[in-house]
């Protein structure tokens, strides 16, 4: 990507089990539903590329397990995300609690230097929503994030949300630049010892847009 | 090898007796022992010896030395160092090549680049090598191996000598400096005492975790299938292959190898997509039922001496976090994380209970197997057993159909009697020579031929039949 300006974002899909990060992704990446999800894709890991604003933008998005019993691993996934994807069923309070908690903990670790997108999933099921969306508009609001609706089930939303995400993203690197992913290369994943050398930073800038 | 004094000093002090004073002449090589005084001297003090040849005793010596004294004077390093490539041309050629290829590669590789650039690359890289082997911490042999990564990489990308480079080709450099850097250092920064311990905690672990299975993990791999079973065994095949593997890519290729054998099996075993919901606790399971040598060891090794950019976003990265997750979920599981109570965990890792067995996990592949051949004789037995009532159903129904036909075909006899008449005997007279009998029949030609009806009639002796085919039946 040598002098062509592109961005190399990582996005970290969060949320409990079953609210639909998996149709979520696979909806994006293939445009594809499935009730019985009949698919051989694989929806743990995959890459998208999104033009914003003639800037190229190269997602990589990392599907994380839903389960409570993991919830303790979430930090070393969401380490040097640029963006993250919170995920709830607007049919199951639970879950928009468990998305509460995850935006404590990327505040508390990231800063500001992650964007959030908070995303009700399954609007297909108004019906039976039980998560108001003014509450969850007024959350998002408060805590600096971004509040979409979506459903994977009928395609609703979810491109918009990710060119959203994406776009905010690329604002958050223009203004500071140390926060490009390849930042990343000094805080490795489970280092206990945080690498900081005074060399290092210099090289950032430079290698961060272009990788 | 040998000097010209030598062979004059020995030839000197043969004559001197043995130093144990057991009557025997003493021998220079042996330090002035007899040979079974030498040979008892070197049980006891080199233990190390098994060798029935003797060996040359200044070599022994200098080796001792040398290992005995510490690294700090640069002289001493430097022999040492010399001592090791000569070790390494005497251990043979393979060892050898690993120290020259990495980098003539390296070389090779930074060919486009104008030379005096590529000379400066390759001066940083050999110092950084000299500055790891001369035994400074790992940490800090990681710090100078990340920074020679962003140094290069940002010469790569800002100097004039390597403008004509295109994308694939700085990624080429890159990849063979790492590779070059880690293979020349990868015995003095591999596993470190402190990892090692670590090794040995983690083995513990997943060996007191051996109870655990697939249904407790929610792995979501059906077993019982063998696509889903073969798939992982190449899983747990490829995470083991990992410590044979030197450079932090060939190791990263291992793991993302693995996930693929996990993605397959988990595809065999149902017919969900892969998320990441099933593939953690599918890979964790493959952890825990392979216990990979020194699996810390090489996670921290990847850790501090890939280059970044395989740790940053990409895919590799992905399966190596998931890898990390892995074992940070192993070393913090407890009863809570498997949802299970407290006491029923307690008992499991004391070892005096195993989980009740779903009927879907066995020790081993033939115990699997004769399960499996079990149920399929029974499912046979009940199949036999109904095939063998329907044949009787179909004997009694045979039977029945039998008897029923007869009786309704006694039945339709009994109403409607046929009644023959008896064909008139012909008369005991009459001759046999055929004078009586009547002319023969002359065809004649008759045009309602077609309308006689189909019937036999008996006219005295005689009788005529129509013109059709069909011989009449009568019953």
């Amino acid at each position: 990507m040598a002098g062509v300006k592109a961005f190399n974002f990582k996005v970290v899909l969060l949320g409990e089990g079953a609210v639909g990060k998996t149709s979520l992704v696979i909806r994006y990446i293939e445009d594809k539903f499935n009730d019985k999800h009949v698919s051989t894709l694989q929806a743990h890991f995959s890459t998208k590329k999104v033009n914003i604003d003639n800037t190229r933008v190269n997602l990589a998005i990392w599907d994380t397990a839903g389960q409570e019993r993991f919830h303790a691993l979430g930090p070393i996934y969401y380490r040097d995300s640029n963006g993250a994807v919170l995920v709830y069923d607007i049919t199951d309070e639970d879950s928009f609690q468990r998305v509460k908690n995850w935006v404590k903990e990327l505040r508390k670790t990231l800063k500001d230097e992650v964007s959030l997108a908070i995303v009700g999933n399954k609007m297909d099921l108004e019906k039976s929503r039980v998560v108001p969306l003014q509450d969850a508009e007024d959350y998002s609001k408060s805590v600096g994030a971004k509040h979409y609706q979506t459903s994977a089930k009928t395609n609703k939303g979810i491109d918009d949300m990710f060119r959203d995400l994406s776009k905010r993203m690329v604002e958050q690197a223009k203004n500071k630049p140390a926060a490009t992913p390849t930042s990343s290369r000094t805080v490795l994943a489970g280092r206990s010892d945080i690498l900081v050398s005074d060399t290092i930073p210099e090289a950032q800038p430079k290698t961060g847009c272009c990788s | 090898m040998f000097s010209k004094k030598k062979p004059s000093k020995i030839h000197i002090e043969t004559v001197k007796m043995c130093k144990n004073k057991c009557g025997f002449y003493g021998n220079v090589q042996w330090q002035g022992y007899c040979s079974s005084c030498w040979r008892e001297y070197n049980r006891e003090n080199l233990k190390k010896t098994n060798h029935k040849t003797l060996p040359i005793p200044k070599q022994i010596v200098g080796i001792d030395e040398s290992s005995d004294v510490p690294k700090s004077s640069p002289k001493t390093e430097r022999k040492r160092r010399l001592k090791d490539v000569l070790k390494r041309k005497i251990d043979g050629k393979d060892s050898q090549e690993d120290r020259v290829n990495p980098y003539a590669q390296l070389t090779e590789s930074l060919g486009k680049s104008k030379k005096d650039g590529a000379l400066e690359i390759l001066k940083k890289t050999r110092n950084v090598v000299d500055k790891i082997k001369s035994g400074i911490t790992v940490e800090n042999s990681s710090d100078i191996v990340q920074e020679l990564y962003n140094s290069v990489a940002e010469k790569l990308e800002t100097e004039n000598a390597f403008i004509k480079l295109n994308m694939s080709e700085r990624r080429t450099i890159l990849d063979k400096l790492e590779k070059c850097v880690c293979q020349l250092t990868y015995s003095e920064v591999f596993s470190p005492p402190d990892d090692e311990q670590e090794d040995l905690t983690l083995q513990n672990r997943i060996r007191s975790l051996h109870w655990l299975n697939a249904q407790l993990l929610d792995a979501g791999i059906d077993e019982t299938k063998p696509a889903a079973s073969e798939a992982l065994d190449s899983a747990i095949h490829a995470i083991v292959d990992l410590n044979s593997k030197q450079t932090p890519s060939d190791k990263l290729e291992c793991i993302m190898l693995c996930s693929q054998h996990i993605m397959t099996a988990l595809k065999a075993s149902s017919d969900q997509p892969v998320s990441a919901d099933n593939f953690l606790p599918a890979l964790i399971f493959v952890v825990l039922r392979a216990n990979p040598p020194l699996l810390k060891s090489n996670e921290s090794y990847i850790m501090r001496f890939a280059s970044p950019e395989r740790l940053g976003s990409g895919e590799q990265a992905y399966y190596f976090t998931n890898l990390s997750g892995a074992l940070q979920f192993i070393a913090q599981l407890d009863a809570d994380s498997l949802s299970m109570p407290y006491e029923e965990f307690e008992r499991y890792m004391r070892g005096e209970a195993i989980p009740g067995d779903p009927g879907k996990v066995y020790g081993c592949e033939q115990l699997r197997l004769m399960k499996l051949n079990f149920t399929v004789l029974e499912e046979l037995l009940v199949g036999q057993k109904s095939l063998a009532n329907e044949v009787e159903m179909l004997q009694t129904d045979m039977i029945n159909f039998e008897q029923d036909f007869r009786r309704k075909l006694t039945e339709v006899i009994e109403k409607t009697p046929i009644s023959l008449k008896k064909p008139i005997a012909p008369d005991a007279e009459t001759p046999t020579d055929g004078s009586m009998l009547p002319s023969p029949l002359i065809p004649q030609s008759t045009g309602t031929l077609a309308s006689i009806p189909v019937t036999t009639c008996f006219t005295g002796s005689t009788f005529e039949i129509d013109n059709s085919d069909e011989t009449p039946s009568l019953l």
